[in-house]
């Protein structure tokens, strides 16, 4: 089953990628953060909840190094990570401008918007402290 | 809870190779009919079906969707979308047939001339738009698991490569595997295989082949007048924690997925692990069999390897594993590659394996999906 119309909920994130800026869905309810966007909150089933700003900041839950790109617009190799992000929510994402003898779990990371394959993408660079 | 009274008494499987030169539909009635054969019945006697069903009853209605009752030319009195086959077709099968849903129930799957050479199978790459965009694929989602655990444990990775090469040189000595004469493998060959997704090496992840295989359940007193040895259905339980390859999947969240699957089907069938003579794994990585370990019980969360390694699973081995080659060796044939464990399994406790035979073993246990899936199941077969 598909919800009667899919891209409602994720189209305004898209948007907002569009001008650089994170959001994701804040249950209006519980006050949770989740992802990726549901027609209902996972911790209440409340259906009222909006896209909120993220400070973007985040840390490195886990990542993997890719050396068989899908194709040639990938750089070799790439890092893929999953990022916890401050307001406790996560999402999967690309690290960029790090070599990947450098990457750590644990590192602190902020979002980096990058057009990729035509479109505003929400990849994330390591912060120096 | 009951002991079942359902038993396999038929399987089937085709030729597994890389890519064929044929279709799926041709491919899933060629298991069938091996299924049947193997079970000294006909279509005629078959009530119940699993596998993939989009009609009748369904809703995709195009032109030249798959219509089982069309293809086999007859009703059924049960039908089963299950997915994917495996441990679930079996549970589900098993469940039909005691409730009296169905006598006979046919569980098959498979794919062929789908797999491009040299390309990574479609169905490795969801196309979701918060998967897609990073260059997400099946197994990068494992790795991430695996990541966490080899960070907090640093597990030998030659111990843990030896799990590899034990696999995979078990489907090098099988005529019926994929990479059958590929090999042997020493555990220094899997870690100087070509990275893919870190810390996973080639020749630690899955094939994607082609191939069908089927088996027919049917009631423990029908069983008895098939010509092949029944093989028991003594317990078996799922866990679905989440929706598979969407959402980031954690090792602390899943690090032990499946172990209240076993507990239940254990406690169905009324036996403990110990009790087990034969494992035949979901091997999507290497590192899925020490969870699995792990899981059971059997080692503390992070020695896996090393027990493993002490131990030993090939053929004199503590703990047989994936005697066919598993999923790295012997064949993966996408949504119904997990048949592939449960064909293995019937193959080992009749004593008709088809390379090595592990002997006089009574009890199996078979696994399905993973950590990185977010969904796990497992089934107690018995001679
Ligand atoms: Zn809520």
């Amino acid at each position: 089953m598909t919800p009667d119309n899919p891209g409602m909920l994720t189209t305004k994130f898209w948007d907002e990628a569009r001008n650089e800026r994170l959001v994701r869905p804040v249950c209006g309810r519980c006050n949770t953060s989740f992802f990726s966007p549901q027609i209902l909150c996972p911790k209440c089933q409340s259906g009222k909840w909006e896209f909120q700003k993220s400070t973007g900041k985040g840390s490195i839950y886990s990542y993997t190094i890719i050396h068989r790109p899908p194709d040639d617009d990938y750089p070799n190799p790439y890092i893929i990570i999953d990022v916890e992000l401050e307001e406790g929510w996560r999402m999967y994402s690309r690290l960029i401008d790090c070599s990947p003898s450098e990457v750590r779990i644990g590192q602190t990371v902020k979002v980096a918007f990058q057009v990729f394959k035509g479109k505003m993408l929400p990849f994330f660079k390591v912060e120096e402290d | 809870m009951k002991k079942p009274e359902v038993a396999i008494v038929g399987i089937g499987i085709t030729k597994q190779a890389k890519s064929m030169d044929t279709n799926t539909i041709q491919i899933c009635q060629e298991a069938v009919q091996k299924a049947l054969d193997d079970a000294g019945m006909n279509m005629a006697e078959v009530d119940g079906i699993a596998a993939r069903w989009p009609g009748p009853g369904g809703t995709e209605l195009d032109p030249g969707v798959v219509d089982w009752t069309g293809i086999f030319g007859k009703p059924f009195r049960w039908v089963g979308d299950t997915y994917p086959q495996g441990i679930p077709g079996l549970l589900d099968a098993a469940a039909a047939v005691s409730f009296g849903l169905c006598n006979v129930a046919i569980v098959f799957g498979g794919q062929a001339g789908v797999l491009k050479r040299e390309h990574l199978a479609d169905y490795t790459q969801p196309t979701n738009e918060f998967v897609e965009p990073w260059g997400l694929f099946t197994a990068a989602h494992f790795a991430m698991v695996a990541q966490v655990y080899f960070q907090k444990f640093e597990p030998d990775r030659l111990k843990m490569s030896y799990i590899a090469a034990e696999i995979r040189n078990a489907g090098a000595q099988n005529p019926e595997a994929v990479m059958y004469e590929k090999g042997p493998y020493t555990p220094e060959d899997i870690i100087q295989s070509p990275k893919i997704a870190e810390p996973f090496h080639l020749l630690d992840l899955c094939l994607a082949t082609e191939g069908a295989s089927a088996f027919i359940i049917t009631s423990t007193e029908r069983a008895r007048d098939c010509p092949q040895k029944p093989i028991r259905i003594l317990g078996g339980s799922s866990e679905w924690y989440r929706q598979q390859y969407v959402n980031p999947v954690r090792y602390d969240e899943v690090k032990n997925l499946g172990k209240e699957a076993f507990q239940r089907a254990f406690k169905q069938a009324e036996l403990g692990v110990e009790d087990i003579d034969l494992f035949e794994l979901y091997d999507i990585n290497t590192w899925e069999i020490v969870r699995q370990f792990e899981t059971l019980g059997l080692c503390d969360e992070g020695g896996g390897s090393d027990f493993l390694f002490e131990n030993g699973i090939g053929a004199n081995g503590k703990y047989p594993t994936n005697t066919d080659g598993g999923l790295l060796s012997f064949s993966h044939t996408g949504w119904g590659g997990p048949n592939l464990k449960v064909i293995e399994a019937v193959r080992q406790l009749r004593g008709q394996a088809s390379g090595f035979q592990v002997q006089e073993a009574k009890h199996a246990l078979v696994t399905g999906a993973g950590s990185g899936a977010q969904y796990f199941n497992a089934a107690v077969l018995s001679v």
